[in-house]
């Protein structure tokens, strides 16, 4: 036989043996660019869902499958210990507790928690401009985030989340920590405005320390979470609109050394009002309240 | 095409193909293969049938105007039990019919005393198709009888002059000191000797005691009435008549008027009270925590511990939690909790609830020898009722107690509350010692004080007199503040171990247990130096 065919024929046979190969290993991951996780008639149904509980889906859903994994993460030391030092050169006073170390500074008290929490109150309020009703978000938001950056109070890669006044005297600005592409939403700067004050601001900022790629698994579809939430949540008495849905991670908040935290589907209720749905177990996380009292408060 | 770039691109497939094969042959699965049927049941050990799984807290033995008292793992605790076990597994509703009480000439000679209730009766394997009954206690009573008087039974005067005991009254507290009444003139007791080889105590009749006051059920323990074989009754009669008492302590049952001798106080006795009548040496243990696989474990406890989270504490701990259930692993055990199951009710029969038990503990974690299930109690709180029971390890009769207790609450929903702490006796603390000292007598001298600890080790702990320990305890009572002190109630007063020392180097601490007014005073045995939780791991 030519070799020059049979080495043509082998090439052939090889190819095909190859695609048949990449075929079988693939296939799955193939699949999956071209699989939806909620299908139309499954969307519907949820908005159906929904809808009879008072609840309105007014954001789209990504439908792709989408897989996650755990993050490890611990406490932000580095971010605290920067906070604390500059709290510790300037402090009157300082009183430690078990759980707690507070820091008293001219028109400052600081609260430095075991957890890696801290609270900052300003006594009274600092002024950051005349009139800040008047500020649009965008615009509020650069004069917060230009005020925190001057202190360096703002963690890097602190990103604006959203702004949620509470009523016409209070506003609240969040900022959340991201990891690549994910949000990390255990992770969070709170900066409470009141009276054009900023009054308060709070830091719980996170470290990542790996992703455990082994643990990787396919997570509930959004439409799975809307149901879990309206079933957990219960009937609503009034109209509530769903704004936003999105994956990351959450975790309540832990005095530990370093943890697992979840990926979650985030629900955002009425523009202000967010949940969180275990996306691997359906569950809802639940968020944990941290006391703003200050020692004297406790005392009395 | 040219043959060379042929022959490079024939390899790159060959070599492609090889590499897809290993891919596909040994390769990470695909994401959806690692997630699914990831359930896999796991089970540390078959659950024990009922039989193994309960058992009586003590045994009472009145020998010789002496009490001695067993408890799990000493043989003679174990060989009484099963005797106990097969006769009851042996009589059926026939024996009760014609219920007999005991002589009044009769001695409470053995007591079962069961501090978790034995189910009895119905489909259960003790007292088949009798009514059911939960028993706190079993009472044997025996009669001496002489070969003299079994010939003369219708003469009432040989009869009596071998009646050696008077009839227990069944008052608990008094409940063994009776057999101290026995009052015998020296023309007696000459006679009793000749007629010693003749003499014989009988177990005649089984009483049994239920939870419920006033429950109670006799039998004659006769091969007519009961139906057994005479063999199986005279092997019965034959263990519970031969208990080797050689190298046992005896014990004496306290007494209102025994306490008011030596204490100045007004005491009242809640329960039985049995205290050494002479001091004896008892030995620290080397000890060692129990280690649970951790894997295994997870999977009793997570349906999918791939979901579950780790949360590492700042002491090392580890918490595994999947956002409804939480299991913290520590260094000398385990906590489980689950919450959402808490607002249930128990509406099981306490028998199906000691079978649940059962199947708990041995699904999480096992049932270790020595290991007692030491009560099982329906409770109530906040409007929800669940069942709590609670395990103690045993060595050589004394149980051993951690700063937590192993210990399991469920209801209808399932297991909300379980925590495990146990210790494995690795060896007595006297053989430890004694290969101590004698390897630094090969390296170097000892000084003195090191020798008599050494002595002291080898020989035990010699156990301070109750009644120094019990004025300690009402030392240590009048010195905490917000005790009632008008009225004292002595509620226990037991030898134990207690876990101490260092979780590299734990032993059992012996120890004085007393309880005074619901309060527990924990006393080094020897020292009378009080232990505290904290001390205790």
């Amino acid at each position: 036989m030519n070799l020059g065919r049979a080495k043509t024929i082998l090439i052939f046979a090889f190819i095909g043996l190859n695609l048949f190969l990449g075929y079988q290993l693939f296939w799955p991951d193939f699949g999956r660019l071209t699989q939806v996780a909620v299908t139309s008639e499954e969307l519907a149904a949820t908005e159906d869902a929904l809808n009879e509980n008072n609840y309105y889906l007014d954001t789209s859903l990504d439908r792709a499958v989408q897989t996650s994994d755990f993050l490890t993460v611990s406490p932000y030391w580095d971010t605290k210990e920067d906070t604390i030092k500059r709290f510790e050169a300037n402090a009157i006073r300082v009183d430690e507790t078990e759980d707690a170390t507070y820091y008293n500074l001219p028109g400052i008290n600081a609260v430095a928690h075991s957890s890696g929490l801290i609270q900052i109150f300003f006594d009274p309020g600092l002024s950051l401009e005349e009139e800040l009703s008047d500020l649009d978000e965008s615009d509020l938001n650069d004069l917060v985030e230009q005020f925190l950056s001057d202190e360096e109070i703002l963690p890097d890669g602190a990103l604006f989340d959203y702004l949620d006044r509470e009523d016409d005297d209070v506003t609240v600005l969040y900022y959340k920590q991201m990891l690549e592409d994910k949000p990390i939403f255990a992770s969070q700067l709170k900066a409470v405005i009141q009276a054009n004050h900023l009054q308060k601001v709070e830091i719980y900022w996170l470290k990542p320390i790996e992703r455990i790629p082994e643990r990787e698994m396919e997570v509930i579809p959004a439409n799975e979470a809307l149901n879990n939430l309206a079933n957990t949540l219960g009937p609503s008495t009034e109209e509530r609109s769903i704004n936003d849905i999105r994956l990351g991670y959450f975790s309540g908040e832990y005095d530990a050394e370093k943890w697992e935290i979840p990926p979650v589907w985030r629900i955002e209720l009425d523009g202000k009002q967010h949940h969180y749905i275990n996306a691997f177990t359906g569950n809802m996380e639940q968020e944990k309240t941290v006391s703003e009292k200050l020692p004297d408060e406790e005392d009395n | 095409m040219n043959e060379y770039a042929k022959s490079l691109f024939l390899l790159l497939l060959v070599v492609m193909s090889l590499f897809l094969t290993y891919q596909l042959w040994y390769g990470q699965k695909p994401t959806e293969l690692t997630v699914e049927d990831v359930y896999e049941r796991v089970v540390f050990e078959q659950p024990r049938p009922l039989e193994d799984a309960i058992a009586p807290s003590r045994i009472v033995a009145d020998i010789d105007d002496a009490n001695y008292v067993f408890q799990k793992g000493e043989q003679n605790y174990d060989d009484l039990w099963s005797h106990l076990s097969s006769l009851m597994k042996d009589l059926d509703k026939a024996a009760f019919v014609d219920q007999s009480s005991p002589d009044e000439e009769a001695v409470n000679c053995l007591t079962f005393y069961f501090q978790t209730s034995l189910p009895v009766g119905g489909e259960l394997p003790w007292f088949p198709e009798t009514v059911d009954l939960e028993v706190d206690k079993v009472k044997l009573y025996c009669l001496v009888e002489s070969s003299q008087a079994i010939d003369n039974e219708d003469d009432p005067n040989v009869q009596e002059e071998t009646i050696v005991n008077n009839l227990d009254d069944q008052d608990e507290t008094n409940e063994p000191d009776q057999s101290n009444d026995k009052e015998l003139t020296e023309e007696d007791s000459e006679e009793d000797s000749e007629m010693e080889d003749s003499k014989q105590e009988v177990t005649k009749w089984l009483v049994i005691k239920g939870s419920d006051v006033g429950t109670e059920m006799s039998v004659l323990l006769t091969e007519e009435l009961t139906g057994l074989a005479k063999e199986d009754l005279e092997q019965f009669r034959g263990r519970l008549q031969n208990i080797p008492t050689n190298d046992l302590a005896a014990y004496h049952s306290l007494t209102e008027d025994m306490l008011s001798e030596q204490i100045d106080r007004n005491i009242q006795l809640r329960n039985p009270i049995y205290i050494p009548k002479e001091p004896f040496f008892i030995n620290h243990l080397t000890l060692k925590p129990e280690k649970l696989v951790k894997e295994a474990l997870l999977k009793t406890f997570f349906v999918d511990y791939n979901m579950a989270l780790v949360i590492e504490e700042r002491d090392g701990h580890v918490i595994y939690t999947d956002g409804e259930k939480g299991l913290r692993l520590t260094d000398v055990g385990l906590e489980y909790s689950n919450p959402r199951h808490e607002e249930g009710q128990a509406t099981m029969s306490y028998h199906d609830a000691l079978l649940n038990i059962i199947n708990l503990i041995s699904n999480h974690g096992g049932w270790p020898d020595g290991l007692q299930l030491k009560n099982l109690e329906l409770s109530r709180r906040a409007g929800y009722s669940f069942y709590q029971a609670e395990w103690v390890m045993y060595h050589e009769g004394y149980p051993l107690y951690a700063d937590h207790k192993t210990r399991i609450s469920f209801n209808d929903l399932g297991l909300f509350d379980y925590t495990r702490s146990l210790f494995i006796v690795e060896n007595d603390g006297i053989e430890e010692s004694m290969v101590e000292a004698n390897d630094q007598n090969n390296v170097e001298e000892e000084s003195d004080i090191e020798n008599e600890e050494a002595v002291e080790e080898e020989e035990g702990i010699l156990i301070a007199e109750w009644n120094e320990a019990l004025h300690e305890a009402i030392k240590l009572y009048d010195g905490e503040a917000a005790l009632d002190r008008t009225s004292l109630r002595l509620e226990s007063f037991n030898l134990q171990y207690v876990v101490t020392g260092s979780l590299s180097f734990p032993r059992g601490e012996p120890v004085w247990s007393i309880k005074l007014n619901g309060k527990e005073f924990l006393l080094k045995v020897g020292s009378l130096e009080q232990i505290s939780e904290e001390d205790m791991l």
